[in-house]
């Protein structure tokens, strides 16, 4: 009965890799905007010299039109530091319902909040290796992230119910591997904000290549 | 409802429209220019604020109205540009009814604060600033602007006016004491410091580890009117006025300082009223002050206690002590609530039992909600007593809608 039962998981499995195509390209990654002004005050000191931010990479993920998708990771919490008077990563996608963790590694309070739609919180301050709350977002959407005292900093949080998304590498390639075949939106949210999005069908066992240009 | 009332309503509905949309990033964007390869880097920035008050007559502290209602719309306009890595130039420019609410009811254009501030050593923070800006003194200046000020209005200590006058000099000691029985003459009184005191000068400000330090040189006294603070306008005084802060960081929750300020403060126009064989540079303002915040999580604390010596012809030396306690809370990700205890005691005028001013205090409570990261509304509530006769009113509401952008 037992080898029964692992060779149908078995074949499931095999099954499930055939069954499945990739979504791959490459894309031109826009640069983050610069950062929003400070109208009337000029940056404070700080304690140390102030990093230069990270450049972001875009995030690639395909949707369904009839919105329903699957849970493929449970319990699942992000991580965004605060190094350098900098975020880092400056760009996190996330299934909708996971958490981000904001640990500040400065010798200096941060004051990460968001008034997006999708997200309202304030962590208010808190000082370096400090635990601070877990942020759960529950609401797809595009959450930007900002320092109340440092106000060059901020980052993006891309909420998404779909669990089909991926950042590009430096290059800006993307691959999505174990798609469900299917009619799919691919969409892009560029570091600039802006965003892309094109019609894909994925068929069994096969890979769909795409370009994005400018 | 009367014009302004109608004003503030829709400047209220209309910033709830906006607080969605990227409207102001994208206004942000334009005002803008970079250029790595120049090394230039200049923006336009502003921050507007419109804000109904609702005194009790005669209004407190600088409010400036003979109305029951104030609308007092006010936009300011801030231009930067980073030269390099170590040259700044800032300008702010505003456009409202007067730099106190009320003091020009047509309204007027200003040129608040102008200067130059250049980054000595390109390791380090210490920087040399030229122009019109403001001071060093306390800690309250450098959160003044009603965005990152949780209430409407200043400190007592920042506004509340006493019976000093840097243009009308007693004729006799009687004469002086019988103003503390009368409404403040805001045209002609002074508070011990007037709001951020954009006066202009010279100022050497460093950080090193946790220990900051700021000194600043400036023509016209912390108390001293904003009429007298451009140096273009009014020159430069052959003594000029001395301000200086030591500040501490000794951990990121705190923050500790002490200030001192020392300087004439009469108008040159006063030296014909003044005591044979004496001059403006005989009667000094001596100020000192200490003050300590703490932050943490959700709350912020700041305090300040100032002390202030006016050298008064024909009175003498005269002292007071003004301080505040202050604290904000924040709710919730949008909402904060503030309060605010003022306390103000006067000592005796020279050779009389009898305080020179009237004592007193006021109590300020605010409630603020952040709609978005560029638009803030806050409803402010004082309430303030004073001693002797003639007090002014004791009541004082005001709303205030900010947006910066």
């Amino acid at each position: 009965m037992k080898l029964t039962s692992a060779l149908l998981l078995i074949f499931i499995a095999v099954h499930a890799l055939i069954a499945d195509g990739t979504v791959e390209g490459k894309l031109s990654v826009d640069l983050m905007k610069p950062s929003p002004s400070r109208p009337g005050y000029l940056p404070s000191p700080t304690k140390h010299p102030v990093l230069k931010p990270e450049s972001a990479p875009a995030i690639v993920y395909l949707e369904r039109d009839d919105g329903q998708y699957p849970r493929l990771k449970t319990n699942e919490t992000a991580q965004i530091r605060q190094s350098g008077y900098q975020f880092h990563p400056s760009m996190v996608a996330i299934q909708t319902g996971a958490k981000v963790n904001f640990p500040n590694l400065d010798d200096e309070f941060h004051n990460v909040f968001s008034c997006s739609k999708a997200k309202h919180f304030d962590l208010g301050r808190f000082r370096k290796e400090e635990i601070s709350s877990d942020v759960l977002f529950n609401k797809p959407g595009v959450v930007k992230i900002y320092c109340e005292i440092h106000q060059h900093m901020r980052c993006f949080v891309v909420v998404l119910d779909t669990p089909w998304f991926v950042k590009t590498d430096p290059e800006g390639k993307f691959s999505m591997k174990n798609i469900p075949a299917g009619d799919y939106w691919l969409r892009i949210f560029q570091p600039s904000e802006r965003r892309i999005q094109e019609r894909v069908t994925v068929m069994e066992g096969q890979t769909n290549t795409l370009n994005f240009t400018r | 409802m009367k014009p302004s009332q109608r004003l503030l309503v829709l400047l209220l509905s209309g910033t709830t429209a906006l607080r969605g949309g990227g409207f102001f990033d994208t206004l942000d964007d334009k005002t803008r220019f970079d250029s790595d390869a120049l090394g230039l880097h200049a923006d336009l920035s502003f921050m507007t604020d419109a804000t109904l008050y609702v005194p009790e007559l005669p209004a407190q502290g600088l409010l400036i109205s003979d109305d029951h209602v104030l609308f007092v719309p006010r936009l300011m306009t801030f231009f930067d540009v980073q030269m390099g890595d170590r040259l700044t130039l800032h300008t702010q420019v505003r456009a409202d009814r007067g730099f106190d609410p009320g003091a020009a009811p047509d309204g007027e254009v200003r040129l608040d604060e102008y200067y130059l501030q250049a980054r000595i050593l390109r390791d380090d923070d210490l920087n040399v600033r030229v122009g019109k800006f403001g001071t060093a003194f306390g800690s309250w200046a450098k959160r003044s602007l009603s965005w990152n000020n949780p209430f409407v209005t200043a400190p007592m200590a920042y506004e509340d006016v006493l019976t000093i006058s840097d243009q009308r000099i007693p004729l006799s000691v009687n004469q002086f004491v019988h103003r503390r029985d009368v409404s403040d003459k805001k045209n002609l009184w002074l508070p011990i410091l007037w709001g951020p005191s954009y006066a202009t000068g010279l100022s050497v400000s460093d950080r090193i580890d946790w220990v900051e330090y700021a000194l600043e040189v400036k023509n016209a006294s912390i108390s001293s009117s904003p009429e007298v603070w451009d140096a273009a306008q009014v020159g430069f005084p052959t003594n000029p006025i001395v301000t200086g802060r030591v500040g501490l960081h000794p951990a990121p929750e705190w923050s500790l300082g002490t200030s001192v300020s020392h300087g004439a403060y009469l108008q040159h126009s006063t030296a014909s009223s003044l005591p044979i064989s004496s001059s403006v540079n005989d009667f000094t303002q001596t100020t000192w002050g200490i003050d300590a915040g703490y932050e943490h999580g959700r709350w912020q604390i700041w305090s300040e206690l100032i002390g202030t010596r006016f050298e008064v012809p024909r009175v003498g030396a005269l002292e007071a002590v003004s301080g505040f306690i202050e604290a904000k809370y924040k709710l919730t990700a949008d909402l904060w609530t503030a309060f605010r205890w003022n306390q103000a005691a006067f000592g005796d005028v020279p050779g009389l039992d009898i305080s020179w001013d009237r004592n007193g205090w006021r109590s300020d409570i605010a409630l603020g909600w952040r709609l978005s990261e560029n638009i803030q509304t806050k409803l402010q509530y004082s309430l303030g007593d004073k001693s002797g006769k003639e007090p002014e009113g004791n009541h004082l509401g005001a709303l205030q809608v900010v947006i910066k952008f």
